[in-house]
């Protein structure tokens, strides 16, 4: 998978409190896309 | 280089009955559809059932997802409605996210006047960008919009071809660059 963006959730849930982000205030995810098909799928940043 | 074709389908976005915007969006469909190794579908919003007792992905439509995530760019044909884009457009497309990242999108704008929806497209820009899409700098901006077509829905004014025809090798162009860059382009 090709990781070439990183996306701010500001949507949250509450469970997700604890992974805001303090810079940027929001869940931070990243982006990965298939070099074969090209699906893109958001995961967690670590 | 990735060789099968791009897949951008155009989708009308209003559901307004006696809409101008369907002309609009039959003829950029066909126009889209003459391009070598370009696919696309015509997606109507009346089409879509969107639930509106709560919004967002919790409401995504699966079918509706699934075309977006194998778009490689986006033409949205857009009504000016009160100088604002129709907010069933806004709801339907806040349904997805991780399907937007990095694609490119152009918007051609309608209008009964003759502003050809640029006020709808300069207040539709920054929802697109936060969406992660990426816009291009051609627009489409087809204004008198009811007297544009005749009752057969065939274009009467043909500089709108060339117009058309540049939008759409820019949004080609753009589509292609980015599926490079999702594919193979690390952050």
């Amino acid at each position: 998978m090709n990781h070439h963006a990183m996306k701010i959730d500001y949507t949250s849930s509450p469970d997700e409190t604890g992974e805001v982000d303090p810079v940027f205030g929001g869940v931070l995810h990243e982006a990965h896309t298939c070099p074969n098909c090209g699906r893109t799928e958001l995961r967690k940043a670590e | 280089m990735d060789t099968k074709p791009l897949f951008i389908p155009v989708i009308l976005g209003t559901t307004r009955k006696g809409r101008a915007s369907e002309n609009v969006a039959k003829y950029v469909f066909g126009e889209v559809k003459k391009r070598e190794n370009v696919e696309t579908e015509l997606l109507d919003l009346r089409d879509m059932k969107f639930p509106t007792d709560d919004a967002g992905e919790s409401i995504k439509d699966p079918q509706f997802s699934e075309t977006v995530s194998r778009a490689d760019g986006l033409v949205l044909v857009v009504p000016e409605y009160n100088h604002g884009y129709p907010g069933l457009l806004k709801h339907v497309l806040d349904t997805n996210l991780k399907e937007y990242i990095h694609k490119a999108v152009g918007v051609c704008g309608v209008s009964a006047g003759g502003f050809g929806g640029v006020r709808m497209i300069q207040n539709l820009l920054p929802v697109l960008r936060e969406l992660g899409l990426v816009t291009i700098f051609w627009d489409g901006n087809f204004s008198g919009a009811q007297k544009l077509f005749n009752d057969a829905g065939r274009l009467l004014d043909d500089s709108y071809i060339k117009r058309i025809d540049q939008f759409l090798k820019e949004l080609i162009w753009m589509s292609t660059v980015l599926r490079y860059g999702r594919q193979k382009v690390s952050l």
